[in-house]
């Protein structure tokens, strides 16, 4: 019991540190305070990224949740909770989530040997960057379609509300950077049922509407699937016109491989972890924030109290996660506790977004610190960054209630079976 | 109470209302949104003749003699066009304070070209470190012969990147936040000394961070009695609390209707979202809402209306309480709802929504009320 709690809290237990995590701990603790000191987290300026992602790749650690045949850290469990917590609570910017969270693992679980060795290394290494268009829309008129074409398919159609598309800086990071250079989406290849389609979007005849960047080609796929929940939102928009695209898996195979993306053995060990990032990032916000009235907003009830109910409810969690960590060891990738963890973890994460952007006060306006990118001083007061934008892509993110209501459902019917030992806790 | 409208400010709304269905696309409004200042110059000459730039000073002034409910009844409008022109620095908040303190000489000068279209305007209030207190400066204005010089920081100037004239509070005698000693000033903004710093906001206006570096004034640049500003100042940023309110309802209407169609449409597992009942629940949720606003907003104007002071000071923070809750759920739910489609660009409830949760921000949040509303 007390294990469990004191992993809740990031220290070590005896499990972890007789695993050697201890020493581990340590080394990534020194690794990201170099790579990603306390300045970086103030200021994520393009160099300290690029800094960050140089020392990220010189380790083999760019993907560390992927097995260790496919350029994979080979971490166990324990160690890769430690990781995931540390980058949390440093801020640190996620890489590529899209690519490495989503894309990678299903190509090396699901696709043939020649699409791994055209993608995986790319992705790893950031030389490729991949749009998230696996919940985007098609127009009635112009329905995304998938037909074969000699050896391989040709994409047709318009897809809208594709992730990433113009290239945010890495999550949390703010402004645009470089754009995505492919694009995965899902569409219906002729009668027989849905498939993911990883696309480049680069190739001729696509184009990009509406992505605002002039001259960068794109490309709009959407066909509406029965998926089980992927966790994707915010809106680009890309047209077809007879694209070369490759299948990833089999036809009828993208409702299974979507779950997989969703809770494989690479999806994250610590999901409150990015919670107790944020909410780090509050703190500091209510220590440097005055209230107007000659004291900093720490010190009013109305945020001390909002402060306690999160952190109360990240413990919670943290202990349903830390509890839930044993059955994962063991390869159990859905359970009622890992289930209430993709409920409620996103949930917590938005009312930290929203309680970050009230202590920004009127800095949460302006749009977003262009001055970060040009190496200019900072436009908005340190507690205010970058909460405004953050807590609009922290609303935009995940959760769409209808698959939230998929998952109640589950949970809903297990319990009705007598909440037996099958998905259980 | 009489909640219904006259003729005049049924005329009005339905005025503002064919104005936008026929011109005001929302094409139109985001080519604004991507222009550098933030405004256009045809629809600002338009809502000139129109006359509503006009519409909340008094006859005398070259107005229309509106009041609370007039302004309510057209921000409700603006809200459901996500109008982007900066009628609520110019008009509203700069104007404002000319309407309250002006004299007959400042007046004929910044009032009347303001009414006629011909200038921008916009009121520097806030300071980085005074969140919502208006009293918390520390800018300042110190005496030299006849008149002052200015000199500080003013924080998130709505519309500063149009502005000809800015009004602007500065202490001239007291404390950092007493509520005596604090004055404003009329500046222009090509005065010497005066640098902006502009960008756009999350919902798609312009603002700036505004600096005074021993910027002259003359003493005819004082707006109403040194040191007595505060009252002044915290009349106008009420009423301007009752227009983005209103504001607020407007666009809470077009998500909760937009929402509901969309609902209808939208496939998934094989049936329409909107047989979902977890969605028809929320969908209902919102209707409430937005139904518990709009007439919150109604009891509101009627208070400011009967005469300003403390009652309509309570009103004014329990309506901003209810837009500040109402907005962000209504919000958060049409995107939410909307799934993948609700962030994009192309589609417009992105944008009702980034502009009714940084309604919440403006002239105080949720929590800030409550304290005001609490200490009546």
């Amino acid at each position: 019991m007390h294990d469990a709690l004191r992993e809740a809290s990031g220290a070590l237990s005896p499990t972890e540190a007789g695993e050697g995590c201890g020493a581990f701990a340590a080394e990534v603790a020194a690794f990201v305070n170099d790579c990603w000191p306390p300045t970086a987290r103030r200021r994520r300026s393009r160099a300290a990224l690029h800094y960050w992602r140089a020392g990220l790749a010189e380790r083999g650690w760019c993907a560390p949740a992927w097995p260790a045949a496919v350029g994979g850290a080979g971490w166990s469990l324990a160690q890769r909770a430690v990781w995931e917590r540390a980058l949390a609570l440093a801020e640190a910017p996620r890489l590529a989530p899209f690519g490495l969270g989503c894309v990678g693992p299903l190509l090396y679980t699901y696709g043939d040997p020649s699409l791994c060795s055209e993608h995986l290394d790319g992705i790893r290494s950031g030389r490729t960057r991949w749009a998230d268009g696996l919940q985007g829309l098609s127009p009635p008129d112009r329905r995304l379609s998938c037909r074969p074409h000699g050896a391989g398919y040709r994409l047709n159609g318009c897809l809208t509300g594709i992730v990433g598309l113009d290239g945010l800086l890495e999550a949390g990071g703010v402004g645009p950077g470089p754009g995505a250079t492919h694009l995965a989406c899902l569409t219906e290849v002729d009668q027989a049922g849905p498939a993911a389609v990883p696309v480049d979007v680069n190739e001729a005849g696509v184009e990009a509407l509406g992505a605002g960047e002039a001259g960068r080609a794109g490309a709009v796929v959407l066909v509406d699937v029965n998926e089980a929940g992927v966790e994707r939102v915010d809106g680009r928009t890309v047209a077809f016109t007879d694209v070369e695209a490759a299948l990833l898996g089999a036809p009828g195979q993208a409702k299974e491989m979507l779950q997989f993306a969703l809770q494989g053995p690479h999806a994250p060990v610590a999901p409150t972890a990015a919670a107790q990032g944020q909410l780090a990032r509050l703190r500091r916000a209510l220590d440097e924030a005055g209230d107007g009235c000659g004291g900093r907003l720490a010190d009013q009830p109305s945020f001390r109290r909002r402060l306690a109910d999160l952190e109360t409810e990240l413990l919670a969690l943290q202990a349903v996660e830390a509890r839930s960590l044993p059955r994962r060891a063991m390869g159990a990738s859905a359970g009622a506790d890992i289930l209430t963890l993709r409920l409620r973890c996103p949930q917590l994460r938005r009312r930290i977004d929203a309680a970050c952007a009230d202590a920004a006060g009127y800095y949460a306006l302006p749009l977003q610190d262009t001055a970060l990118l040009d190496n200019e001083p900072a436009l908005a007061p340190s507690y205010a960054l970058p909460a405004g934008q953050g807590m609009l892509d922290a609303c935009s993110l995940v959760d769409r209630p209808w698959a939230e209501d998929a998952v109640r459902r589950r949970l809903s019917a297990w319990l009705a079976g007598g909440g037996g030992s099958d998905i259980g806790l | 109470m009489d909640f219904s409208l006259s003729q005049e400010q049924t005329l009005l709304q339905e005025s503002i209302e064919r104005f936008i269905q026929n011109d005001y696309p929302f094409t139109e409004r985001q080519k604004v949104v991507h222009s550098d200042l933030g405004f256009n110059a045809d629809h600002w000459r338009r809502f000139a003749e129109l006359g509503w730039l006009g519409v909340p000073f008094p006859e005398q002034d070259g107005g229309f003699g509106g009041k609370a409910v007039e302004s309510i009844v057209m921000w409700e409008q603006f809200g459901k066009g996500l109008v982007i022109e900066p009628l609520l620095a110019t008009v509203v908040l700069a104007g404002g304070a000319l309407k309250l303190a002006g004299s007959q000489g400042q007046k004929e000068a910044a009032l009347s070209p303001l009414i006629d279209g011909q200038v921008q305007a916009a009121l520097a209030y806030a300071e980085p470190q005074g969140r919502y207190n208006l009293a918390d400066l520390t800018t300042t204005a110190s005496r030299e012969g006849e008149g002052w010089r200015l000199n500080g920081h003013k924080a998130v100037v709505l519309n500063g990147p149009a502005a000809d004239w800015l009004v602007v509070s500065a202490r001239t005698s007291g404390g950092q936040r007493d509520a005596e000693g604090v004055s404003l000033f009329l500046v222009s903004a090509d005065s010497a000394g005066l640098t902006r710093r502009n960008y756009p906001t999350v919902d798609g206006f312009t603002a700036s961070e505004v600096t005074f570096a021993d910027v002259a004034l003359n003493a005819d640049a004082l707006l109403g009695g040194e040191g007595a500003g505060l009252p002044i100042l915290t009349q106008v940023i009420d009423e301007g609390i009752v227009a983005v309110g209103a504001e607020a309802v407007g666009c809470m209407e077009v998500l909760y209707k937009d929402t509901v169609e969309y609902c209808k449409t939208r496939e998934q597992f094989g049936q329409p979202i909107g047989k979902f009942q977890v969605l028809q629940h929320r969908m209902v949720d919102m209707f409430m809402e937005y139904e518990q606003c709009k007439s919150l907003m109604y009891m509101a104007a009627m208070r400011m209306d009967e005469g300003y002071g403390r009652e309509a000071q309570k009103a004014a923070s329990a309506f901003k309480v209810q837009v500040g809750k109402s907005g962000r759920f209504v919000g958060q739910s049409a995107v939410q709802l909307h799934g993948g489609m609700g962030m994009t660009d192309e589609l417009n409830i992105g944008h009702y929504f980034k502009r009714v949760t940084m309604i919440d921000t403006l002239f105080g949040n949720v929590d800030h009320h409550l304290r005001r509303f609490g200490s009546l």
